[in-house]
Protein backbone atom coordinates (compact mmCIF):
# COMPACT_ATOMS: atom_id res chain seq x y z
CA UNK A 1 0.00 0.00 0.00
CA UNK A 2 3.10 2.41 0.69
CA UNK A 3 4.75 1.57 -2.06
CA UNK A 4 1.59 2.38 -4.18
CA UNK A 5 1.47 5.86 -2.09
CA UNK A 6 4.48 6.48 -2.93
CA UNK A 7 4.31 6.06 -6.69
CA UNK A 8 1.10 8.29 -6.98
CA UNK A 9 2.84 11.06 -5.39
CA UNK A 10 6.24 10.88 -7.27
CA UNK A 11 4.31 10.72 -10.74
CA UNK A 12 2.59 13.54 -8.85
CA UNK A 13 5.36 15.06 -7.70
CA UNK A 14 7.21 14.69 -11.61
CA UNK A 15 3.81 16.03 -13.19
CA UNK A 16 4.52 19.38 -11.38
CA UNK A 17 7.61 19.51 -12.33
CA UNK A 18 7.12 18.75 -15.58
CA UNK A 19 4.42 21.37 -15.79
CA UNK A 20 6.77 24.07 -14.68
CA UNK A 21 9.54 22.71 -17.16
CA UNK A 22 7.30 23.39 -20.32
CA UNK A 23 5.93 26.18 -18.88
CA UNK A 24 4.34 28.14 -21.88
CA UNK A 25 5.53 32.06 -21.53
CA UNK A 26 2.70 34.41 -22.82
CA UNK A 27 4.62 36.15 -25.38
CA UNK A 28 2.21 38.49 -27.37
CA UNK A 29 2.56 40.04 -30.42
CA UNK A 30 4.06 43.75 -29.97
CA UNK A 31 1.90 45.43 -32.18
CA UNK A 32 4.13 47.94 -34.54
CA UNK A 33 7.20 46.80 -33.77
CA UNK A 34 9.33 45.62 -36.68
CA UNK A 35 7.96 45.30 -40.20
CA UNK A 36 8.96 44.77 -43.45
CA UNK A 37 12.79 45.91 -44.62
CA UNK A 38 15.39 45.87 -47.28
CA UNK A 39 18.77 45.98 -46.32
CA UNK A 40 22.53 44.58 -47.52
CA UNK A 41 23.69 41.56 -45.64
CA UNK A 42 27.56 41.14 -44.78
CA UNK A 43 27.98 39.26 -47.51
CA UNK A 44 26.63 42.03 -49.40
CA UNK A 45 23.82 40.65 -50.66
CA UNK A 46 20.21 43.02 -51.16
CA UNK A 47 17.69 41.45 -48.58
CA UNK A 48 14.56 41.60 -47.78
CA UNK A 49 13.78 41.14 -43.61
CA UNK A 50 10.68 38.43 -45.37
CA UNK A 51 13.97 36.52 -46.72
CA UNK A 52 13.78 35.39 -43.22
CA UNK A 53 10.11 34.33 -42.48
CA UNK A 54 9.66 30.81 -41.06
CA UNK A 55 12.85 31.10 -38.89
CA UNK A 56 13.21 32.94 -35.44
CA UNK A 57 15.03 35.95 -35.35
CA UNK A 58 17.30 37.89 -32.72
CA UNK A 59 17.70 41.45 -33.54
CA UNK A 60 20.51 43.46 -31.94
CA UNK A 61 21.48 47.34 -32.53
CA UNK A 62 25.24 48.29 -32.34
CA UNK A 63 28.27 49.23 -34.52
CA UNK A 64 31.40 47.33 -34.72
CA UNK A 65 33.43 50.50 -33.31
CA UNK A 66 31.74 50.58 -30.04
CA UNK A 67 34.40 49.39 -27.61
CA UNK A 68 31.98 48.57 -24.80
CA UNK A 69 28.25 47.56 -24.81
CA UNK A 70 28.61 45.94 -28.48
CA UNK A 71 30.80 43.45 -27.61
CA UNK A 72 29.34 42.55 -24.68
CA UNK A 73 25.83 42.16 -26.13
CA UNK A 74 27.67 39.92 -28.87
CA UNK A 75 29.29 38.29 -26.28
CA UNK A 76 25.79 37.40 -24.67
CA UNK A 77 24.50 36.63 -27.81
CA UNK A 78 27.62 33.93 -28.63
CA UNK A 79 26.34 32.42 -25.40
CA UNK A 80 22.73 32.28 -26.21
CA UNK A 81 23.12 30.85 -29.41
CA UNK A 82 25.27 28.20 -27.94
CA UNK A 83 22.28 27.04 -25.53
CA UNK A 84 20.63 26.14 -28.66
CA UNK A 85 21.03 22.73 -30.44
CA UNK A 86 22.30 22.49 -33.89
CA UNK A 87 18.76 21.74 -35.40
CA UNK A 88 17.62 24.63 -33.40
CA UNK A 89 20.79 26.65 -34.70
CA UNK A 90 19.16 26.03 -38.31
CA UNK A 91 15.98 27.85 -37.17
CA UNK A 92 16.90 30.87 -35.97
CA UNK A 93 18.78 34.46 -37.46
CA UNK A 94 20.83 35.96 -35.17
CA UNK A 95 21.22 39.53 -36.75
CA UNK A 96 23.21 42.88 -35.67
CA UNK A 97 22.17 45.68 -37.39
CA UNK A 98 24.79 49.07 -37.49
CA UNK A 99 24.05 52.09 -37.06
CA UNK A 100 26.99 53.25 -38.86
CA UNK A 101 26.73 51.76 -42.10
CA UNK A 102 29.18 54.30 -43.66
CA UNK A 103 32.20 52.70 -41.58
CA UNK A 104 30.71 49.46 -41.05
CA UNK A 105 31.04 47.92 -44.47
CA UNK A 106 29.61 44.63 -45.53
CA UNK A 107 32.80 42.71 -45.48
CA UNK A 108 34.08 44.53 -41.86
CA UNK A 109 31.03 43.33 -40.66
CA UNK A 110 31.48 40.29 -41.51
CA UNK A 111 35.20 39.95 -39.76
CA UNK A 112 34.09 41.99 -36.66
CA UNK A 113 30.54 39.52 -36.39
CA UNK A 114 33.27 36.27 -37.29
CA UNK A 115 34.93 36.45 -33.62
CA UNK A 116 31.47 35.53 -31.96
CA UNK A 117 29.93 33.45 -34.63
CA UNK A 118 30.07 33.25 -38.06
CA UNK A 119 26.36 32.37 -38.39
CA UNK A 120 25.97 35.65 -36.92
CA UNK A 121 24.29 37.94 -39.39
CA UNK A 122 25.13 42.03 -40.28
CA UNK A 123 22.95 44.20 -41.77
CA UNK A 124 23.88 47.49 -43.14
CA UNK A 125 22.52 49.79 -46.07
CA UNK A 126 22.24 53.32 -46.64
CA UNK A 127 21.85 55.44 -43.94
CA UNK A 128 17.95 55.89 -44.90
CA UNK A 129 17.52 52.17 -44.70
CA UNK A 130 19.12 52.31 -40.90
CA UNK A 131 17.06 54.94 -39.75
CA UNK A 132 13.93 53.01 -41.14
CA UNK A 133 14.84 49.60 -39.57
CA UNK A 134 15.83 51.78 -36.07
CA UNK A 135 12.26 53.60 -36.63
CA UNK A 136 10.25 50.15 -37.57
CA UNK A 137 11.87 48.75 -34.08
CA UNK A 138 11.37 51.87 -32.33
CA UNK A 139 14.71 52.07 -31.33
CA UNK A 140 16.85 55.04 -31.13
CA UNK A 141 20.92 56.21 -31.68
CA UNK A 142 22.65 59.34 -31.59
CA UNK A 143 26.17 60.32 -33.41
CA UNK A 144 28.34 61.30 -30.14
CA UNK A 145 30.78 63.13 -32.26
CA UNK A 146 30.65 65.85 -35.21
CA UNK A 147 34.53 64.64 -35.97
CA UNK A 148 35.51 61.22 -35.94
CA UNK A 149 38.07 59.93 -33.78
CA UNK A 150 41.46 57.76 -34.56
CA UNK A 151 40.48 54.27 -34.71
CA UNK A 152 43.83 53.32 -33.18
CA UNK A 153 42.15 55.29 -29.78
CA UNK A 154 39.40 53.09 -29.58
CA UNK A 155 39.54 49.00 -27.97
CA UNK A 156 37.87 47.31 -30.48
CA UNK A 157 37.50 43.57 -31.40
CA UNK A 158 38.22 44.06 -34.89
CA UNK A 159 40.56 46.49 -36.90
CA UNK A 160 39.11 47.20 -40.19
CA UNK A 161 41.48 46.24 -42.95
CA UNK A 162 43.07 48.38 -45.59
CA UNK A 163 44.84 47.58 -48.55
CA UNK A 164 47.04 50.48 -48.28
CA UNK A 165 48.83 50.61 -44.33
CA UNK A 166 49.12 54.68 -44.59
CA UNK A 167 44.98 54.53 -44.96
CA UNK A 168 44.53 52.02 -41.76
CA UNK A 169 46.97 55.33 -40.03
CA UNK A 170 44.65 57.65 -40.97
CA UNK A 171 41.61 55.53 -39.83
CA UNK A 172 38.98 57.55 -38.26
CA UNK A 173 35.67 56.01 -36.66
CA UNK A 174 32.26 57.63 -34.94
CA UNK A 175 31.06 57.07 -31.50
CA UNK A 176 27.33 56.36 -31.37
CA UNK A 177 24.96 55.90 -28.31
CA UNK A 178 22.39 53.33 -29.27
CA UNK A 179 19.44 51.28 -28.17
CA UNK A 180 20.25 48.33 -25.83
CA UNK A 181 17.44 46.43 -26.51
CA UNK A 182 17.34 42.67 -28.28
CA UNK A 183 14.41 42.21 -30.10
CA UNK A 184 12.72 38.62 -30.58
CA UNK A 185 10.92 38.09 -33.73
CA UNK A 186 8.81 35.37 -34.24
CA UNK A 187 8.65 32.87 -37.90
CA UNK A 188 5.49 35.68 -39.25
CA UNK A 189 7.82 38.61 -38.28
CA UNK A 190 6.23 39.75 -35.74
CA UNK A 191 8.47 41.14 -32.53
CA UNK A 192 7.01 39.17 -29.81
CA UNK A 193 9.64 40.26 -26.82
CA UNK A 194 12.08 42.78 -25.81
CA UNK A 195 15.34 41.42 -23.78
CA UNK A 196 18.57 42.82 -23.20
CA UNK A 197 21.97 41.13 -21.56
CA UNK A 198 20.46 41.27 -18.61
CA UNK A 199 17.75 38.28 -19.26
CA UNK A 200 19.00 35.27 -17.69
CA UNK A 201 19.86 33.24 -21.16
CA UNK A 202 18.50 30.25 -20.52
CA UNK A 203 14.49 32.16 -19.62
CA UNK A 204 15.65 33.91 -23.58
CA UNK A 205 16.88 30.41 -25.18
CA UNK A 206 13.42 29.10 -23.49
CA UNK A 207 11.35 31.81 -25.48
CA UNK A 208 13.30 31.25 -28.71
CA UNK A 209 12.61 27.41 -28.51
CA UNK A 210 8.80 28.14 -27.68
CA UNK A 211 8.80 30.38 -31.22
CA UNK A 212 10.33 27.59 -32.80
CA UNK A 213 8.00 25.32 -31.82
CA UNK A 214 4.98 27.38 -32.28
CA UNK B 1 0.90 4.77 8.68
CA UNK B 2 2.55 8.14 9.93
CA UNK B 3 4.49 8.17 7.10
CA UNK B 4 1.84 7.67 4.84
CA UNK B 5 0.03 10.75 6.30
CA UNK B 6 3.26 13.32 6.03
CA UNK B 7 3.43 11.86 2.46
CA UNK B 8 -0.63 12.93 1.98
CA UNK B 9 -0.01 15.84 3.58
CA UNK B 10 2.59 16.65 1.16
CA UNK B 11 0.78 15.64 -1.69
CA UNK B 12 -2.29 17.92 -0.80
CA UNK B 13 0.53 21.07 -0.30
CA UNK B 14 2.02 20.24 -3.83
CA UNK B 15 -1.52 20.08 -5.42
CA UNK B 16 -2.32 23.43 -3.44
CA UNK B 17 0.76 25.14 -5.27
CA UNK B 18 -1.49 25.01 -8.81
CA UNK B 19 -5.00 26.36 -7.55
CA UNK B 20 -4.37 29.71 -7.45
CA UNK B 21 -3.92 30.21 -11.03
CA UNK B 22 -7.83 28.89 -11.46
CA UNK B 23 -8.74 31.31 -8.91
CA UNK B 24 -7.06 34.37 -10.66
CA UNK B 25 -8.58 33.57 -13.33
CA UNK B 26 -12.44 33.89 -12.09
CA UNK B 27 -11.47 36.98 -10.85
CA UNK B 28 -14.40 39.32 -11.78
CA UNK B 29 -13.67 42.71 -13.93
CA UNK B 30 -15.87 45.01 -15.79
CA UNK B 31 -15.22 44.94 -19.65
CA UNK B 32 -13.61 48.12 -21.05
CA UNK B 33 -15.82 48.40 -23.73
CA UNK B 34 -18.70 48.93 -20.79
CA UNK B 35 -16.12 51.36 -18.76
CA UNK B 36 -15.72 53.53 -21.58
CA UNK B 37 -19.01 53.97 -21.94
CA UNK B 38 -19.50 54.57 -18.11
CA UNK B 39 -16.99 57.00 -17.82
CA UNK B 40 -17.84 59.15 -20.86
CA UNK B 41 -21.42 59.25 -19.06
CA UNK B 42 -19.40 60.60 -16.44
CA UNK B 43 -17.62 63.17 -18.37
CA UNK B 44 -20.96 64.28 -19.46
CA UNK B 45 -22.57 64.69 -16.04
CA UNK B 46 -19.99 66.71 -14.80
CA UNK B 47 -19.20 68.85 -17.80
CA UNK B 48 -22.34 69.47 -18.59
CA UNK B 49 -22.45 70.94 -14.59
CA UNK B 50 -19.97 73.58 -15.67
CA UNK B 51 -21.46 76.94 -16.62
CA UNK B 52 -19.83 78.05 -19.79
CA UNK B 53 -19.66 80.84 -21.87
CA UNK B 54 -18.57 79.33 -24.86
CA UNK B 55 -21.17 76.43 -26.63
CA UNK B 56 -20.04 72.98 -24.95
CA UNK B 57 -23.02 70.15 -25.76
CA UNK B 58 -22.85 66.98 -24.06
CA UNK B 59 -24.66 63.80 -24.39
CA UNK B 60 -27.74 64.87 -22.64
CA UNK B 61 -28.53 63.56 -18.92
CA UNK B 62 -32.04 62.08 -18.46
CA UNK B 63 -34.68 64.49 -16.76
CA UNK B 64 -34.67 61.49 -13.92
CA UNK B 65 -32.24 63.03 -12.31
CA UNK B 66 -32.64 66.97 -12.80
CA UNK B 67 -33.93 67.29 -9.13
CA UNK B 68 -30.67 65.15 -7.62
CA UNK B 69 -28.44 67.89 -9.95
CA UNK B 70 -30.29 70.82 -8.28
CA UNK B 71 -27.93 69.99 -5.43
CA UNK B 72 -24.92 71.14 -6.86
CA UNK B 73 -23.92 74.98 -6.67
CA UNK B 74 -25.61 76.61 -9.28
CA UNK B 75 -22.32 78.78 -10.72
CA UNK B 76 -19.77 76.17 -11.15
CA UNK B 77 -16.52 77.20 -12.73
CA UNK B 78 -14.33 73.78 -12.67
CA UNK B 79 -14.63 70.39 -11.20
CA UNK B 80 -11.71 68.46 -9.96
CA UNK B 81 -12.30 64.64 -9.73
CA UNK B 82 -10.04 63.91 -6.94
CA UNK B 83 -10.46 60.47 -6.51
CA UNK B 84 -12.70 57.49 -7.92
CA UNK B 85 -13.85 53.69 -7.47
CA UNK B 86 -15.31 51.58 -9.53
CA UNK B 87 -16.59 48.26 -7.17
CA UNK B 88 -19.21 45.32 -8.58
CA UNK B 89 -21.99 44.95 -6.51
CA UNK B 90 -24.17 42.23 -5.35
CA UNK B 91 -26.68 42.72 -7.56
CA UNK B 92 -25.73 41.16 -10.83
CA UNK B 93 -24.32 43.23 -13.51
CA UNK B 94 -24.34 46.53 -11.39
CA UNK B 95 -21.17 48.63 -10.26
CA UNK B 96 -20.68 50.79 -8.18
CA UNK B 97 -18.71 54.20 -9.32
CA UNK B 98 -17.49 56.91 -6.35
CA UNK B 99 -16.47 59.45 -7.18
CA UNK B 100 -14.81 62.05 -5.24
CA UNK B 101 -14.41 65.84 -6.89
CA UNK B 102 -13.44 69.12 -5.90
CA UNK B 103 -16.03 71.98 -7.17
CA UNK B 104 -14.95 75.33 -7.86
CA UNK B 105 -18.14 77.56 -7.29
CA UNK B 106 -18.22 81.67 -6.96
CA UNK B 107 -19.18 80.81 -2.80
CA UNK B 108 -15.70 78.94 -2.47
CA UNK B 109 -14.84 75.14 -2.64
CA UNK B 110 -16.94 71.89 -1.68
CA UNK B 111 -15.95 68.31 -1.99
CA UNK B 112 -18.69 66.58 -3.27
CA UNK B 113 -18.93 62.63 -2.95
CA UNK B 114 -21.17 61.26 -5.79
CA UNK B 115 -22.12 57.36 -5.75
CA UNK B 116 -23.69 56.65 -9.01
CA UNK B 117 -24.77 53.21 -8.99
CA UNK B 118 -24.36 51.75 -13.21
CA UNK B 119 -26.51 48.67 -14.46
CA UNK B 120 -24.98 46.95 -17.40
CA UNK B 121 -27.65 45.73 -20.05
CA UNK B 122 -27.20 42.56 -22.35
CA UNK B 123 -25.73 44.90 -24.75
CA UNK B 124 -23.01 45.62 -22.70
CA UNK B 125 -24.50 49.26 -22.23
CA UNK B 126 -24.42 50.55 -18.47
CA UNK B 127 -27.45 52.62 -17.56
CA UNK B 128 -27.30 55.01 -14.46
CA UNK B 129 -29.91 53.58 -11.99
CA UNK B 130 -29.18 55.11 -8.54
CA UNK B 131 -27.27 58.27 -7.38
CA UNK B 132 -25.88 59.13 -3.72
CA UNK B 133 -24.54 62.53 -2.30
CA UNK B 134 -22.40 63.59 0.25
CA UNK B 135 -21.61 66.93 0.30
CA UNK B 136 -18.83 68.12 2.75
CA UNK B 137 -19.26 72.13 3.05
CA UNK B 138 -16.49 72.76 5.24
CA UNK B 139 -13.20 71.62 3.55
CA UNK B 140 -9.43 73.21 3.73
CA UNK B 141 -7.90 73.09 0.46
CA UNK B 142 -4.62 72.78 -0.73
CA UNK B 143 -4.03 74.74 -3.90
CA UNK B 144 -4.08 72.93 -7.11
CA UNK B 145 -0.49 73.60 -8.06
CA UNK B 146 -0.76 72.06 -11.66
CA UNK B 147 -2.26 74.56 -14.54
CA UNK B 148 -4.66 72.11 -15.83
CA UNK B 149 -8.35 73.61 -15.80
CA UNK B 150 -10.96 71.27 -15.13
CA UNK B 151 -13.77 73.55 -17.01
CA UNK B 152 -16.38 72.59 -19.46
CA UNK B 153 -14.00 71.64 -22.67
CA UNK B 154 -12.37 69.32 -20.40
CA UNK B 155 -14.98 67.37 -19.58
CA UNK B 156 -15.69 67.74 -23.36
CA UNK B 157 -12.28 66.17 -24.21
CA UNK B 158 -12.99 63.29 -22.18
CA UNK B 159 -16.57 62.62 -23.19
CA UNK B 160 -15.77 62.40 -26.39
CA UNK B 161 -12.84 60.13 -25.88
CA UNK B 162 -13.96 57.91 -24.19
CA UNK B 163 -17.46 57.02 -25.78
CA UNK B 164 -14.62 56.92 -29.20
CA UNK B 165 -12.71 54.68 -27.24
CA UNK B 166 -16.04 52.63 -26.54
CA UNK B 167 -16.80 52.81 -30.40
CA UNK B 168 -14.13 51.57 -31.55
CA UNK B 169 -14.23 48.44 -29.66
CA UNK B 170 -17.30 48.24 -31.16
CA UNK B 171 -19.86 49.93 -28.78
CA UNK B 172 -22.51 50.77 -31.57
CA UNK B 173 -24.76 52.89 -29.40
CA UNK B 174 -21.95 55.18 -28.43
CA UNK B 175 -21.68 57.09 -31.70
CA UNK B 176 -24.00 59.77 -31.58
CA UNK B 177 -22.04 61.20 -28.78
CA UNK B 178 -19.18 61.62 -31.36
CA UNK B 179 -21.34 62.28 -34.45
CA UNK B 180 -20.15 59.32 -36.44
CA UNK B 181 -22.77 60.61 -39.00
CA UNK B 182 -20.47 63.66 -39.47
CA UNK B 183 -17.78 61.42 -40.16
CA UNK B 184 -18.08 60.45 -43.73
CA UNK B 185 -14.82 61.13 -45.93
CA UNK B 186 -12.89 61.96 -42.85
CA UNK B 187 -9.23 60.56 -43.24
CA UNK B 188 -8.21 57.98 -40.86
CA UNK B 189 -3.73 56.75 -41.22
CA UNK B 190 -2.26 54.49 -39.40
CA UNK B 191 0.73 53.35 -39.15
CA UNK B 192 1.79 49.72 -37.48
CA UNK B 193 5.23 48.86 -38.35
CA UNK B 194 6.12 49.15 -41.90
CA UNK B 195 2.10 48.30 -42.69
CA UNK B 196 0.36 51.93 -43.63
CA UNK B 197 -3.39 52.03 -43.87
CA UNK B 198 -4.96 55.46 -45.32
CA UNK B 199 -8.98 55.72 -45.58
CA UNK B 200 -11.88 57.25 -44.58
CA UNK B 201 -12.79 56.23 -41.05
CA UNK B 202 -15.09 53.83 -41.88
CA UNK B 203 -12.87 51.40 -43.88
CA UNK B 204 -9.45 52.29 -41.82
CA UNK B 205 -11.46 50.62 -38.71
CA UNK B 206 -12.45 47.52 -40.94
CA UNK B 207 -8.56 47.34 -42.29
CA UNK B 208 -7.56 47.79 -38.46
CA UNK B 209 -9.75 44.58 -36.82
CA UNK B 210 -7.27 42.63 -39.07
CA UNK B 211 -4.66 43.43 -37.10
CA UNK B 212 -6.38 44.92 -33.41
CA UNK B 213 -9.45 42.19 -33.93
CA UNK B 214 -11.09 41.66 -30.39
CA UNK B 215 -10.06 43.69 -27.45
CA UNK B 216 -10.35 46.59 -25.56
CA UNK B 217 -8.59 50.42 -25.47
CA UNK B 218 -7.78 51.76 -22.25
CA UNK B 219 -6.85 55.75 -22.18
CA UNK B 220 -3.72 56.71 -20.67
CA UNK B 221 -2.97 60.05 -21.81
CA UNK B 222 -5.12 62.98 -23.33
CA UNK B 223 -4.35 66.01 -23.85
CA UNK B 224 -6.41 68.97 -25.78
CA UNK B 225 -3.98 71.60 -28.01
CA UNK B 226 -5.60 74.71 -29.53
CA UNK B 227 -3.84 74.48 -33.13
CA UNK B 228 -6.15 78.17 -34.14
CA UNK B 229 -8.18 79.80 -31.80
CA UNK B 230 -10.01 82.08 -35.01
CA UNK B 231 -10.91 78.85 -36.57
CA UNK B 232 -11.55 76.69 -33.80
CA UNK B 233 -9.34 73.77 -34.47
CA UNK B 234 -7.68 71.68 -32.03
CA UNK B 235 -5.91 68.19 -32.08
CA UNK B 236 -6.59 65.83 -29.59
CA UNK B 237 -3.50 63.59 -29.02
CA UNK B 238 -4.84 60.07 -27.22
CA UNK B 239 -2.09 57.71 -25.97
CA UNK B 240 -4.11 54.23 -25.40
CA UNK B 241 -3.07 50.60 -24.33
CA UNK B 242 -4.95 47.80 -26.31
CA UNK B 243 -4.65 44.23 -25.58
CA UNK B 244 -6.57 41.28 -27.26
CA UNK B 245 -6.21 39.04 -30.42
CA UNK B 246 -5.44 39.94 -34.36
CA UNK B 247 -7.64 38.39 -36.59
CA UNK B 248 -6.08 34.91 -36.45
CA UNK B 249 -6.30 34.81 -33.06
CA UNK B 250 -2.78 35.60 -31.67
CA UNK B 251 -2.36 37.79 -29.09
CA UNK B 252 -1.22 40.75 -29.74
CA UNK B 253 -0.65 44.20 -27.06
CA UNK B 254 -0.20 47.97 -28.54
CA UNK B 255 0.13 51.40 -27.09
CA UNK B 256 -1.27 53.47 -29.77
CA UNK B 257 -0.72 56.81 -30.23
CA UNK B 258 -3.78 59.31 -32.03
CA UNK B 259 -3.43 62.47 -33.30
CA UNK B 260 -6.86 63.47 -33.66
CA UNK B 261 -7.71 67.04 -35.47
CA UNK B 262 -10.88 68.84 -34.87
CA UNK B 263 -12.98 71.85 -35.04
CA UNK B 264 -15.46 73.12 -32.72
CA UNK B 265 -18.55 73.87 -35.03
CA UNK B 266 -20.65 76.95 -33.81
CA UNK B 267 -23.58 74.99 -32.63
CA UNK B 268 -21.16 73.27 -30.58
CA UNK B 269 -20.57 69.70 -32.74
CA UNK B 270 -17.16 68.64 -32.59
CA UNK B 271 -16.11 68.08 -36.30
CA UNK B 272 -13.20 65.23 -36.67
CA UNK B 273 -10.89 66.33 -39.68
CA UNK B 274 -8.21 64.27 -39.88
CA UNK B 275 -7.07 60.99 -37.56
CA UNK B 276 -3.45 59.97 -37.25
CA UNK B 277 -2.69 56.71 -35.37
CA UNK B 278 1.27 55.49 -35.01
CA UNK B 279 1.68 51.92 -32.63
CA UNK B 280 4.79 52.90 -30.51
CA UNK B 281 6.59 50.39 -28.32
CA UNK B 282 4.44 49.44 -25.27
CA UNK B 283 6.28 49.98 -21.93
CA UNK B 284 7.46 46.67 -20.98
CA UNK B 285 10.48 46.70 -20.02
CA UNK B 286 12.46 49.62 -17.60
CA UNK B 287 15.84 49.34 -20.12
CA UNK B 288 13.80 49.70 -23.38
CA UNK B 289 14.46 53.32 -24.05
CA UNK B 290 17.99 52.67 -22.69
CA UNK B 291 20.80 53.75 -24.51
CA UNK B 292 24.79 53.28 -24.50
Amino acid sequence: MLNKILTILLITLLSNVNIAKSKVVNLPILSGVGGEFTAVDSNGNTIEFNSYAGNVVVLAFGYTSCADICPFTLGYLKQLYNKLSSEEQQKVRMLFVTVDPEYDTPEHLKAFLGHFNEDFIGISGSKEQTDYIVSLYQAEYNQLSALGIPTENIRRVQPKLFEDESEAEEDTATLFSHSVSIYLVDKDGFTRSVEYTGTPKDEFSAKIKQLINE
Amino acid sequence: MNTIKKLLIALLINLACLVPIYADSTEHDVDSRSLNVMVSKLMSWYGSLIANSETVLFQEITDDWDSYRTQYPTDISQIQILKTDLTPIAEKNHYQFKVSSLIHHEGGQKIIDDNFTFNIDLDGLPKITAISFNNNDAVSISKNTSDEVFNAIYYKAREFSYAWLAYMDGVEAIQTVINVADWSGVPYEINIGSTNINQPVKETLVTRKQFLHEGEHNLRLIDLISLDAKTNTYLLDLTLNWEGVNVKNQMVIAKINQKIELKIMADGRWQVISIKEKHLLPDLTPWQDLLC
